[in-house]
């Protein structure tokens, strides 16, 4: 995106956040804060990493809106622009928890972390600072391919860069396999535990419907090395700290 | 053997053990220690039958020398035995950690000899993880009844969250079951417990709340809710005023455990324990794991019983009716009618024993009473509030703010009026309810095996 641009959105932006911060009864020195985290206008950041065809009008609608009734928009949650921005919002939500869920890190040969994740709204700037704060201690790199964004830590740091990618540059990063060669034990003892945590008699046959495919959407199955059958055998090299006897 | 095979041995022999969570602890990262821990908590798997794994749950040892009937690692039990190394079972989380595989470790153990000896080799391993490998994530561990005091309170300063397992609703079925077990000896740590976290709320200064929690009631509607709520801070029960991230003692509080559908006692004998539970201990949670027939022995139910999955399903839904909207235990299951309907939910079906309560005005209705109107949540109802200060409610403005309008319909009234397509009928209301849940969720052959049970427990 050119610098133009960014300073024109980024002058709507806080102009959008002073214009419904007036007459908030939780706004701060004139700007959205504190009790509802400001809620009115953080979510439109959130709504804008949908990947729905109808973002980009939905959220046009909402910020004029916004515009035009200033602080009243927090209450006007059955208007339809701010339902509909809601719906976004919650979306994208819902998405970035699946993402601190599901995103699975493999040792690389050189020491430090990957992990590739694809998920349905570009999830990762937002959830970069988790991971930094999770894995303070490593250098880490979370890759999505198919919104070419990733999340860059090195170790000791406090945040990550989220940078853009281009897409030939992404989709090279998530397909390294250069891993370390404890990867295939620690992999192989991961699926192990999961197969062992199974319990009879609790199954999709018995209980009527299949709850883990509601908890854990089955388009994320590919990528977790629990699920994955070639994760069945450790081969013949343990790393030292497993060798225990 | 290898940590590959002990772990084979050890997380199956774990699996049976239901509590699996890595919430009731928000805490920030540490210079140079690896992970933090977020009060939500996070599901990483799920398995097959759908439970969550969010923790690296396996035993240090099923090495037991007790013997309770149920279980499957109990010294008469044919099976492998193994037991990991503290340093073995540290690195190991360790790793599972920094691949997001997990928020951290659930350690139990089987008795190694004694209670105390087995303590002594869970706070070696909790040692290591947390000072050796720097580790700031999730930890629960699991006090063995019969556990020496100070054993108890060092790992309460290792641990997160601390679980004493109560096994079985009554004393008789205790008795029983677990012949090396007893009531007393299962009270005494989770008194200590309790203690502990209260001379510590003594010494804490009044922590700020989170805007999650200041969003608890009373919720006055005029500032928009916050674009993420947590659970813990929607509960209606009272709650201490020093909050876990400065505490060092179970930060994350205690819970226990009990086996239901192996013993004759019913749901509302259940709900009556698990809330003097919450009241006498301040319990975080009571997990409830139905019975799996695997033990051929003539004080448990055949080997054949199905598994009492919807029965425990109801009991969780009653035990957050409990939790979130303030019901009491005998408003769900009545000591006449002492068992949960297994065929509607028991919110439903308290507002179908309790039809002259309905219906409900929208535009006046408080929260605690939003709340009682089946398909109408925590956030649900405080959505409502905050909207109907701007305007008028009418059935299609509840829609767009997300409520669940198939059953609540039929509760509600919107500035006087009522939807005529859903009356207030228990009958029908009944009917649909169960209708749905046939075309929808419960194949045919869950029905029909359910048609053909008796219900013995």
């Amino acid at each position: 995106m050119d610098e133009c641009m960014l300073a024109l959105a980024d002058r709507v932006w806080r102009g959008l956040g002073s214009s419904v911060a007036k007459g908030c009864p939780s706004a701060r020195r004139g700007r959205c804060s504190g009790r509802c985290e400001g809620a009115c206008v953080t979510k439109i950041a959130y709504a804008c990493a949908a990947d729905e065809p109808s973002m980009p009008e939905a959220v046009h609608r909402y910020v004029r809106l916004a515009f035009n009734v200033g602080s009243a928009i927090a209450t006007m949650t059955t208007h339809p622009a701010v339902a509909e921005l809601d719906g976004l919002a919650r979306l994208v939500l819902g998405e970035c928890e699946r993402t601190r869920q599901f995103a699975r890190f493999s040792l690389l040969a050189d020491g430090s972390y990957l992990a590739s994740f694809k998920p349905k709204a570009n999830t990762v700037p937002f959830v970069a600072a988790h991971f930094a704060r999770r894995m303070g201690t490593e250098r880490f790199c979370l890759v999505d391919p198919v919104h070419c964004v990733a999340a860059l830590h090195e170790a000791g740091d406090r945040r990550c860069h989220v940078i853009q990618l281009d897409q030939a540059l992404a989709a090279a990063l998530a397909a390294r396999d250069d891993v370390s060669p404890d990867e295939r034990y620690v992999r192989t003892m991961w699926k192990r535990l999961y197969d062992s945590l199974a319990l009879d008699g609790r199954g999709p046959d018995e209980r009527g419907y299949d709850l883990r495919a509601s908890w854990m959407p089955k388009r994320f199955w590919d990528d977790l090395p629990e699920l994955d059958p070639r994760a069945g055998n450790p081969g013949a090299y343990v790393p030292e700290r497993y060798q225990s006897a | 053997m290898d940590t590959y095979t002990k772990l084979g041995i050890l997380a199956e022999a774990a699996k049976y053990d239901v509590a699996c969570t890595s919430s009731g602890v928000g805490r920030l990262p540490q210079a140079g220690k690896l992970g933090m821990a977020s009060s939500a908590g996070c599901c990483h798997s799920f398995t097959p039958d759908g439970r969550c794994i969010t923790l690296l749950k396996v035993l240090l040892s099923n090495a037991c020398s007790y013997d309770c009937a149920y279980c499957a690692n109990r010294r008469s039990a044919s099976v492998q035995r193994a037991t990991f190394t503290g340093r073995e079972l540290a690195e190991l989380t360790v790793d599972f950690y920094k691949r997001n595989y997990i928020e951290g470790l659930f350690l139990s153990s089987g008795v190694l000899g004694t209670p105390d000896a087995t303590a002594e080799r869970m706070i070696e391993c909790l040692r290591i993880l947390r000072r050796g490998l720097r580790f700031n994530g999730y930890v629960h561990a699991k006090i063995i009844p019969g556990t020496a005091p100070e054993l108890v309170d060092a790992l309460g300063r290792l641990a997160d969250r601390l679980s004493v397992n109560l096994e079985l609703p009554s004393r008789s079925s205790l008795e029983t079951l677990c012949p090396d077990k007893n009531a007393a000896q299962i009270a005494r740590p989770m008194a200590q417990i309790r203690d502990a976290r209260a001379d510590e709320a003594m010494h804490l200064p009044t922590e700020s709340a989170t805007p999650a929690e200041r969003f608890q009631k009373p919720y006055d509607g005029a500032s928009p809710l916050p674009l993420r709520t947590s659970g813990p801070a929607l509960t209606l029960r009272p709650r201490t005023a020093a909050g876990p991230s400065r505490r060092s003692f179970a930060p994350a509080g205690q819970s226990t455990q009990l086996i239901i559908g192996a013993t004759p006692e019913d749901d509302n004998r259940i709900l009556q324990l698990s809330r003097s539970l919450y009241e006498q201990f301040d319990l975080k949670r009571v997990f409830f794991s139905a019975y799996l027939p695997i033990m051929d022995d003539e004080r448990l139910p055949a080997c054949d019983t199905p598994v009492p999955l919807r029965r425990e399903h109801r009991l969780y839904q009653a035990d957050w009716l409990m939790r979130y909207y303030a019901f009491s235990p005998d408003e769900l299951a009545t000591p006449d009618e002492p068992w949960l309907d297994l065929e509607i939910d028991p919110k439903l079906a308290w507002a179908l024993r309790n039809i002259d309560r309905f219906p409900v005005e929208v535009m006046e209705a408080s929260l605690e009473l939003l709340m009682r109107v089946p398909g109408i949540g925590p956030i649900g109802a405080r959505r409502i509030i905050g909207a109907r200060r701007a305007k008028r409610l009418d059935f299609d403005d509840l829609k767009a703010l997300n409520i669940t309008l198939k059953r609540a319909r039929h509760f509600l009234s919107c500035a006087g009026k009522r939807d005529p397509a859903s009356p207030l009928d228990p009958e029908l209301v009944r009917r649909k309810v169960v209708e749905d849940a046939r075309a929808s969720s419960y194949n045919s052959t869950r029905c029909r095996i359910e048609a053909n049970q008796p219900r013995l427990f």
